[in-house]
């Protein structure tokens, strides 16, 4: 993402950045403290420029602000975020359930909150400062500090919804029948599930009944009859049915979870091929 | 990351700032003329360059000028090699001590062991007093912060500067 100034341009930028982040105490910085500082000035204009998923934004039509300017209203824009994201994440966590996954728990518990206490919108906006271990079903892409989080937690809430409306003891029995140890494991655990709820409907087997070795067959049997493309259709077809039914149609709880199912369909015919299809799936 | 831009925060112009500094030292027989103020400059980007540090505003010359004019061991015959050899040994330090202390600091620091332990050796202070006071200060030493830099070295000074038995012979000696 590219930025309409020119490094030159933003060497006041900087140099005003890197006089705030010594205090005035020092006439001098290492190229380290240097080259930081015009990180998080491009960083915090880019957000100015460019939204959380890199479209385009125009903040002040067609012109163009100063440097300065720019990077003062980037900065305030940032800490709004932050407020705003705060506000999502406090709403989310009284009702967070991580089915006692003990990394999604520990992430979103601990390291979440972490980031609202040491994040530094002046001097480092473009460091997200947490791992975020628990892996997503979509990517965080290049995405740096605020836009990265804000992007993970709303992955987070999503995946929460999706989770709500199912029986909490459902989701634990179908989490322990394909790994009974699945609360040690560093598996986004909401793939899990989806996965279930997918191949059930493939094969027209009734949620809640314990699924027979005639399932995994017959579910191989589908799986073999069909091509990649054909299968991965299918997936969307019944995902599509789910979210209308049940989440209101949401797109973006539909993008997000459609994000599975190419990794998921080539997973599948390894393990029909290799006949392991209950390492992938837990009808 | 482009070093262009790096250098263009540095190359400002400061040949006045520094020229006008000998309002001030002249009065200790001290003038820095169009030549050496230019050279002074050149060593300064040169030190930068060397010591991989930006400057920011004014630049730290004309402190150093203020600081160490009044020096009993400036003349007029060393005075622009002593400057340009703080300057380095400045910039040098600053890096040594992860910038955890301030200019001011480390120029009271330098300037109390230039005019005391060092006798104005530019090499002994950077060779040893700042040397050991950086190794101090990377262990996490931060008295220097309450006296502003003063007075740290006499904790940390490894030589012995003073001994009873070297006194009493060269007593005996004198009678």
């Amino acid at each position: 993402m590219e930025i309409p100034y020119s490094m030159e341009e933003l060497v006041p930028v900087v140099a005003e950045l890197a006089e705030k982040y010594t205090s005035k105490e020092s006439t001098s910085v290492s190229y380290e403290t240097a080259e930081k500082m015009m990180d998080a000035a491009i960083y915090t204009i880019g957000i100015l420029y460019f939204d959380g998923d890199g479209d385009k934004n125009s903040p002040a039509g067609e012109k163009l602000l100063s440097p300065k300017a720019a990077y003062e209203t980037g900065y305030e824009r940032i800490v709004q975020k932050v407020k705003e994201i705060q506000k999502l994440y406090n709403e989310m966590i009284l009702k967070f359930n991580a089915y006692g996954n003990e990394n999604y728990y520990d992430t979103v518990t601990k390291a979440i909150p972490g980031f609202f206490q040491f994040y530094n919108a002046r001097f480092s906006p473009q460091d997200h400062l947490i791992t975020m271990d628990y892996p997503t079903l979509a990517p965080l892409g290049d995405k740096r500090g605020i836009t990265a989080i804000e992007t993970y937690l709303k992955y987070i809430c999503m995946e929460q919804w999706f989770l709500h409306k199912i029986p909490e003891d459902y989701v634990i029995s179908v989490l322990t029948g394909f790994q009974a140890n699945y609360k040690r494991q560093f598996y986004n655990i909401c793939r899990i599930i989806l996965r279930h709820l997918l191949c059930s409907a493939l094969i027209g087997k009734t949620l809640g009944e314990t699924a027979a070795k005639r399932d995994y067959e017959d579910l191989c049997g589908k799986i073999v009859s069909c091509e990649k493309e054909q299968l991965e259709n299918l997936f969307v077809n019944i995902l599509k049915s789910l979210i209308k039914q049940q989440y209101e149609g949401n797109e973006n709880l539909f993008w997000y979870l459609a994000q599975d199912i190419k990794d998921f369909v080539i997973e599948l015919f390894v393990a029909a091929k290799e006949g392991r299809i209950e390492r992938v799936v837990r009808l | 990351m482009n070093e262009e831009w790096l250098q263009k925060i540095s190359n400002q112009a400061q040949l006045q700032k520094i020229k006008e500094t000998n309002q001030y030292t002249e009065q200790f027989g001290l003038v820095l003329s169009e030549e050496d103020a230019r050279l002074l400059l050149k060593d300064r980007t040169d030190s930068l360059k060397r010591q991989q540090r930006v400057e920011l505003g004014e630049g730290i010359l004309p402190k150093i000028i203020y600081t160490f004019c009044d020096s009993e061991y400036l003349n007029q015959d060393n005075y622009v090699d002593t400057l340009g050899q703080l300057q380095e040994i400045f910039f040098l330090y600053k890096n040594e001590m992860h910038d955890e202390i301030s200019d001011d600091e480390l120029l009271s620091f330098m300037k109390e062991q230039f005019e005391t332990v060092c006798f104005g050796d530019v090499d002994y202070l950077e060779g040893t007093c700042l040397a050991i006071f950086a190794e101090a200060i990377r262990a996490g030493y931060r008295g220097y912060q309450k006296t502003g830099g003063k007075g740290s070295y006499t904790e940390m000074d490894i030589a012995v500067r003073w001994d009873k038995e070297l006194f009493l012979e060269a007593l005996k000696d004198l009678f």
